[in-house]
């Protein structure tokens, strides 16, 4: 599947968080489960930029007002291991995730991204086709075989060429035909003549 | 695949891992531990935590230690 970067409606995102909830790496986390639903919320009310290690840690993981992220690296570490649940998830368990949901290196702020169905294939050219892996056989494109043709000439050109040669030759053999039948006369004719003067 | 534990800890605190990885083998469990520890020696904020004090613990199903990997001295 491909990722689209086109902003991703908030219900379909609140259903792939819903399906990644009931994953395996978050059914056996309370805690991961709870800083991916914080995190997803918050981006989806428009508070994303308020996604600190602070507010995770105590809005999130249960942690007292006193943390303090430049000591403690819990939130750090939560979120690695976020990351590498949800490429388990996606990998995994990927059945009815449409959204691609990621937590990039360096941040906590979700992003989303819709996940089409079409494969990431070469597009077929007007002459080729790609098969289906699991339709039915597509039609086989059949190659024509190469037309012969004069070099320098268009096939309209060879046509005028070809339609000369032969008028050329129809009026050859006008004038065969016409040539002939004189000679014929007069061999015909010749004979009367000396038998006229035979006589 | 087998599944490993990996919690992250110094002398002092412990992250325990509640979910593990599954992993094809030990090499692809000591990838993860330091994946894991590139992702939390560069968080977005500044911090004064002391790195060389941590390390990661990788663990079995049965919570058996099988390895440590510790962090480095500077980010990754």
């Amino acid at each position: 599947m491909s990722e689209t970067e086109e902003a991703v409606p908030a219900g379909r995102v609140v259903e792939t968080l819903e399906t990644l909830l009931r994953a395996p790496p978050f059914q056996r986390s309370t805690k991961l489960a709870r800083f991916l639903r914080f995190v997803v919320e918050e981006e989806l009310a428009g508070r994303g930029a308020t996604i600190k290690a602070y507010t995770i840690a105590t809005q999130a993981l249960g942690r007292g007002p006193d943390f303090d992220p430049s000591l403690d690296p819990s939130v750090r570490v939560e979120a690695g291991r976020l990351r590498r649940a949800l490429d388990d998830a996606y990998a995994q368990h990927s059945r009815g995730l449409d959204v691609r949901v990621t937590v990039p290196v360096g941040g906590y702020r979700p992003r989303f991204a819709a996940l089409d169905a079409i494969p990431d294939a070469v597009p077929a050219t007007s002459e080729e086709t790609v098969a289906e892996p699991d339709g039915p056989p597509a039609p086989v494109a059949v190659a024509q075989p190469p037309r012969p043709t004069v070099a320098g000439f268009s096939p309209r050109a060879q046509a005028a060429v070809i339609a000369l040669l032969a008028g050329i030759l129809l009026v050859l053999c006008i004038d065969l035909g016409l040539t002939v039948s004189a000679r014929l006369a007069v061999g015909l004719s010749a004979p009367r003549d000396v038998a006229a003067r035979s006589r | 695949m087998p599944r490993y534990f990996f919690d992250i800890m110094d002398s002092t605190q412990s992250v325990p891992d509640e979910a593990g990885l599954d992993c094809r083998d030990l090499a692809e469990a000591y990838r993860q531990a330091r994946t894991l520890i590139a992702d939390a020696m560069n968080g977005p904020e500044a911090t004064c935590i002391d790195w060389r004090a941590w390390r990661v613990e990788v663990r079995d199903e049965t919570r058996e230690l099988i390895f440590t990997v510790p962090f480095p001295p500077h980010g990754n």
